[in-house]
C-alpha cells in the first residue's frame, strides 16, 4: 500500500493559514479580544452554561468546541481514520486534564490562546511561552526515560462516537436555550460570534486540524525530540497569520499592562503555562489536540476533555481561576498541588525510574 | 540486524521514541502501529535516518518495514 505524503510542509502551512484566518474572523464577528479561539476558556464557558460553576461572566455554550469535535469526527470518518479506542490510563488522564485546566486558568488561556495573545501584542503571553517550553522540556525528560500511560485497545463504535454525540446535545441545548442553561449577560461569556458562524468556523478548524495533526505542544516536543519541525511550522504560521490579521483589523495592541482578559503577574503566567505544557506532554497533546482526538474516536481524549470541564468547574467554584486583577491565593496553592500531582503521575509511569527499563525495552524484539 | 517493534495501541510520540531507541543498531525494522498518524510520524523519522519505508495494512494494524 502506498502511503500518501499529504503531511508535507506545504499542507501544514495551508492548514495553519486556515486556522489563523478563522480565528481572526471569529474575533471580528464578536468573540472576546485575543480570545477568538481558546479551548480552555471555551470549555470553561460551556461548563458555566451547564451550571457546573456559577461565575456569571463566563457562561455560554461555545459552538466552536462543538464544531471542532464534530468536524474532526466527520473528516476522520470520511478519511477512514475513525478508530474507537480507549483504555490507556483513563482516570490518570482525567486528573491530568484537571491539572492542565488549572494551569490554563491561572495563565488565562490554552496554548492556542497563548499564540493568539502574542499575535495581539500581549507580551504577558510571550513571557508565559517560556514556562510553556519549560513544561514541555520537563515532560520530554520523562518521555526519554520511558514515560507511558500504556496501550489503548479497540472499543465499540458507540464509545468513539459518544464525545461527538454529547456535543450535539450541547448544540441542541444552545439553540433551544432552556431556562436551566446559563448565559452571561455581561463579561467575556456575553461576547460571541453568531452561533452558525462560530459553529461553521469550529467545524472547519476541527476538520483541518484532524488532517494536519496540529498540536501546540507537539510542535515544540517534536522539534526537540526528533528535529521534526512540521508541527512547529503550523504553530508559527498561525501566529504570523493572526498577527497580520490583527494589524489589518486594527486589533494589534502591544504592551504588558491592561491587555484584554489577561493579568501581568509574569511569574504566574510562566508557572501556569509550565503546568499546561508539562501535563499536555504527558497526555500526548495540547487541549486543542485532545478535542480533535476525542472527535476521531479516542475515548481517552474524551475523558481528558471531561477532566478539562471538571477542572474549569473546580477553578471557578473555589476561586482558583485568575482574572484581569491577577491570580488568587487559592490559585497559587492549586498550582503547587497540581504540579506535585503531575510529577507523581510522571514518576510512577516512567519505566527507568521504576528500574524495569533495560536494553530490551517493552515491545522490542531483536 | 533485524528488529521487531510492536507499538500498537501507543500514541505518538511513543512509537517514534521506541523506534529512536533501536534505529541506530538495526538495518531492518518491522514496526507495528495502529494509526495513520503513527505511520506518518514514524515514516518521517525513519526517512530522516536514511531508511526506506514500505507499509501494508489499514486502520487497526499497519505493518511498516524499514530497511537501509
Amino acid at each position: 500500500m502506498k502511503i500518501k505524503q499529504k503531511t508535507g510542509n506545504l499542507s501544514i502551512v495551508i492548514y495553519g493559514l486556515v486556522v489563523g484566518i478563522i480565528a481572526i474572523c471569529l474575533g471580528v464577528f464578536g468573540n472576546p479580544a485575543n480570545m477568538a479561539l481558546c479551548i480552555a476558556c471555551f470549555i470553561r464557558d460551556t461548563a458555566g452554561a451547564l451550571g457546573l460553576h456559577r461565575a456569571e461572566a463566563v457562561q455560554y455554550i461555545r459552538p466552536e468546541i462543538i464544531g471542532i469535535v464534530a468536524g474532526a469526527f466527520v473528516i476522520s470518518l470520511v478519511k477512514r481514520e475513525f478508530a474507537p479506542k480507549g483504555g490507556s490510563s483513563p482516570f490518570t488522564r482525567f486528573i491530568l486534564g484537571v491539572c492542565v485546566m488549572t494551569g490554563a486558568l491561572i495563565f488565562l488561556g490554552c496554548p492556542l490562546r497563548m499564540v493568539l495573545r502574542i499575535a495581539g501584542g500581549d507580551w504577558n503571553a510571550a513571557i508565559g511561552l517560556v514556562g510553556f517550553a519549560g513544561g514541555i522540556l520537563t515532560g520530554i525528560a520523562f518521555l526519554n526515560k520511558g514515560f507511558s500511560l500504556k496501550r489503548t485497545y479497540d472499543q465499540p463504535a458507540i464509545e468513539g462516537t459518544a464525545p461527538t454525540a454529547a456535543n450535539i446535545i450541547l448544540l441542541v441545548a444552545l439553540i433551544a436555550a432552556p431556562a436551566f442553561i446559563f448565559f452571561s449577560e455581561s463579561g467575556p461569556g456575553s461576547m460571541h460570534a453568531p452561533v452558525w458562524i462560530a459553529l461553521a468556523g469550529g467545524l472547519v478548524v476541527g476538520a483541518v486540524s484532524q488532517r494536519s495533526r496540529l498540536c501546540f505542544v507537539g510542535g515544540i516536543r517534536d522539534a526537540v525530540l526528533f528535529r521534526d519541525f512540521r508541527l512547529l511550522l503550523g504553530f508559527t504560521v498561525i501566529l504570523l497569520t493572526a498577527f497580520i490579521g490583527n494589524l489589518i483589523t486594527g486589533k494589534f495592541n502591544p504592551g504588558i499592562a491592561e491587555q484584554p482578559i489577561a493579568h501581568s503577574e509574569w511569574l504566574w503566567n510562566i508557572l501556569g503555562l509550565y503546568l499546561v505544557g508539562f501535563g499536555s506532554v504527558l497526555l500526548g497533546g495540547c487541549p486543542f489536540r485532545q478535542l480533535v482526538l476525542a472527535g476521531s474516536g479516542n475515548g481517552d481524549s474524551g475523558i481528558t476533555v471531561l477532566g478539562f470541564f471538571a477542572g474549569a468547574a473546580i477553578c471557578h467554584n473555589f476561586g482558583l481561576a485568575s482574572s484581569g486583577a491577577g491570580t488568587t491565593p487559592g490559585g497559587r496553592i492549586a498550582f503547587a498541588v497540581c504540579v506535585a500531582v503531575v510529577f507523581i503521575i510522571a514518576i510512577v509511569n516512567t519505566k527507568s525510574i521504576k528500574g524495569a527499563f533495560g536494553s530490551s525495552a517493552e515491545g522490542v524484539k531483536a | 540486524m533485524k528488529k521487531t517493534v510492536d507499538a500498537c495501541g501507543l500514541s505518538c510520540p511513543e512509537p517514534v521514541l521506541m523506534l529512536k531507541r533501536v534505529i541506530d543498531d538495526a538495518d531492518e525494522i518491522e514496526l507495528l502501529v495502529d494509526s495513520q498518524v503513527c505511520v506518518e510520524n514514524c515514516s518521517r523519522f525513519a526517512r530522516s535516518k536514511g531508511f526506506a519505508v514500505s507499509v501494508s495494512g489499514s486502520t487497526g494494524l499497519y505493518t511498516m518495514l524499514l530497511t537501509r
